[in-house]
């Protein structure tokens, strides 16, 4: 049987592997190539993180060397605030550790900690627009002038700091919103691979496949539906929404695999409002596998009274549609977005 | 007038010479901790100009173990550009784009390419032993032994000049003076860590060509 020890030595030299190769490519020097690095190394910190994790009982210097390591990887991918966070932990695990050997172990990190804060601060100052609209839980795209200053300085800073999903994200949403989908894919796509535990990055780039092109939906929805007895309730819901929408015909294979994400989703739903929405679609798959026609009744059923009866005032009579804008407009923001 | 034969006879009286070719770090480390390094090593060792300078590059290396008396001995370091890319068929275009100053991140070549410059002296001077994991931002870099508690590894540096002079102030630490602040030695930092049960410094120069490997702990 393994111990914990073992599977810490086991999985450990991954990351290790993981950053040799991430500053192998920094070292080409392109954008793509340190795009790519900051993947890596922010998939290092990760497995830096878990490797500790499996080892409670591990000395102060050993907690403080794994803290370094994964503070440092962040860094390196460009991801400051994603290192300022590890930073605190780095500064607890100090104090289990003498003095002298603390400060020794931070040598290395700690000016580069304090260079790169730096340069972050200066980064964001020369970068109004974005300060501004950072809070907005939306980012709504702003118009005109403004939109194209946006632009510029949301290129300048995932040019300096290119491990920051937020940033990505928000170029997602300009993109999007200029109805670029190109551009919007490729910058979600990076958003996703830098932080591919965040559930509405996925949700969102399956929503955007659909609207992008439905065989690469097709593929995409394959792929998620093979390990969906895991994913996160938000996927479900997206998922069963685009497999509905996918769905040409009451006989498709579609609506059954649709009910199991819905059903596998509300197991794992985090919140009310999402257990609700994935109950609402369950209904709505049941409706239509029994080959009746859904209306309004499932909303309250579930007790989404408030969007039914909104729906109803707006004339919205089909109740698909409803669900599918609805539900998705739940679950499409990140929380704690950029900077 | 000296024969060359019977000049390189009398310096390996005084120092041992081992030649050592590049490829064989696939043989004696593996595979993954040294296809990344070797077009880090090709550009640095080579100047970084871009211009075909043959090998080999000798390189004088101070070895001192604990308990043994300093040790001199020269490596000359030499490759094959097919054998190398039999392993990775990248590796022409990557030591190019790094040899040739197309990247703005210079300071990650020396750091590589004193990694790989390390697993040759583990190689040649330590055979047997294999790196099994990297650090990039505490001490050890490379681990022969990762158990939590009693690592074992290779602390790492790269100087690009300065020679013996620079690699002793790494290894020893610098005073302060008027125009620089004091800087902390690697010995004292890694002897003074209770969770190292075992470390080397290799500490490598490529104008001049010198190094240090050196048992601390």
């Amino acid at each position: 049987m393994n111990t914990p020890l073992d599977i810490y030595r086991l999985n450990r030299p991954v990351g290790g592997k993981l950053k040799l190769r991430a500053m192998s490519l920094q070292a080409m020097g392109d954008e793509e190539s340190r795009i790519d690095a900051a993947v890596l190394l922010r998939e290092a910190a990760r497995t830096e993180r878990r490797c500790i994790a499996l080892l409670p009982h591990a000395s102060g210097e050993t907690r403080l060397a794994a803290a370094i390591e994964e503070c440092g990887c962040l860094l390196e991918a460009g991801d400051p605030p994603g290192a300022a966070e590890v930073w605190r932990r780095v500064l607890r695990e100090r104090t289990a550790v003498a003095p002298d050997v603390a400060t020794a172990m931070s040598s290395r990190l700690e000016p580069r900690y304090q260079a790169e804060m730096t340069r972050f601060q200066t980064a964001l100052r020369a970068a109004p627009i974005f300060l501004r609209r950072r809070q907005d839980k939306y980012l709504l795209p702003p118009s005109g002038r403004e939109r194209s200053q946006l632009e510029s300085e949301l290129h300048k800073l995932t040019g300096l700091f290119p491990g920051m999903s937020g940033l990505w994200w928000a170029r997602y949403r300009l993109a999007d919103a200029a109805e670029k989908t190109e551009d919007a894919w490729r910058m979600l796509d990076i958003a996703w691979r830098l932080e591919p535990e965040e559930p509405s990055y996925e949700a969102i780039r399956l929503d955007l496949a659909l609207r992008r092109s439905p065989d690469q939906a097709a593929k995409i929805l394959e792929m998620s539906y093979s390990n969906i007895d895991h994913a996160p309730a938000e996927r479900c819901l997206v998922h069963a929404l685009a497999e509905i929408r996918l769905a040409h015909t009451p006989t498709s294979e579609r609506w059954l695999r649709a009910q199991t994400a819905a059903s596998e989703g509300i197991k794992r739903a985090t919140s009310e409002g999402l257990r609700r929405w994935l109950m609402a679609v369950e209904l709505l798959v049941l409706c239509e596998l029994q080959g009746l026609r859904p209306t309004h009744e499932i909303l309250y059923t579930v007790g989404l009274n408030h969007i039914a009866a909104n729906a109803e005032a707006e004339g919205s009579l089909n109740v698909i549609d409803v669900i599918r804008a609805e539900a998705a407009s739940q679950i499409f923001w990140p929380q704690a977005r950029a900077a | 007038m000296i024969r060359y034969e019977e000049s390189a006879r009398a310096i390996s009286q005084i120092m041992p010479i081992h030649s050592y070719s590049l490829e064989n770090l696939y043989r004696d480390q593996e595979h993954d901790w040294v296809v990344d390094l070797i077009p880090a090593v090709l550009a640095w060792v080579s100047g970084g100009t871009g211009q075909h300078i043959g090998p080999p590059f000798p390189f004088k290396i101070e070895q001192t173990v604990i308990g043994q008396p300093s040790q001199n001995h020269i490596i000359h370091l030499d490759w094959n550009i097919a054998a190398l890319e039999l392993e990775d068929s990248d590796v022409v275009a990557r030591f190019t784009r790094m040899a040739t100053r197309r990247t703005p991140l210079l300071e990650q070549v020396p750091q590589l390419a004193a990694y790989g410059l390390a697993l040759v002296a583990i190689s040649v001077l330590m055979p047997g032993r294999r790196i099994v994991d990297m650090n990039f931002f505490v001490a050890p870099d490379l681990l022969f032994d990762l158990t939590p508690g009693a690592l074992r590894g290779v602390e790492v540096a790269g100087r690009t000049q300065g020679g013996l002079r620079t690699l002793r102030e790494v290894r020893d630490g610098r005073i302060a003076t008027a125009k620089s602040p004091a800087r902390p030695g690697k010995k004292q930092a890694l002897i003074a860590r209770v969770d190292v049960a075992e470390c080397h410094l290799s500490l490598w120069c490529t104008s001049p060509r010198v190094a240090i490997q050196e048992q601390v702990k």
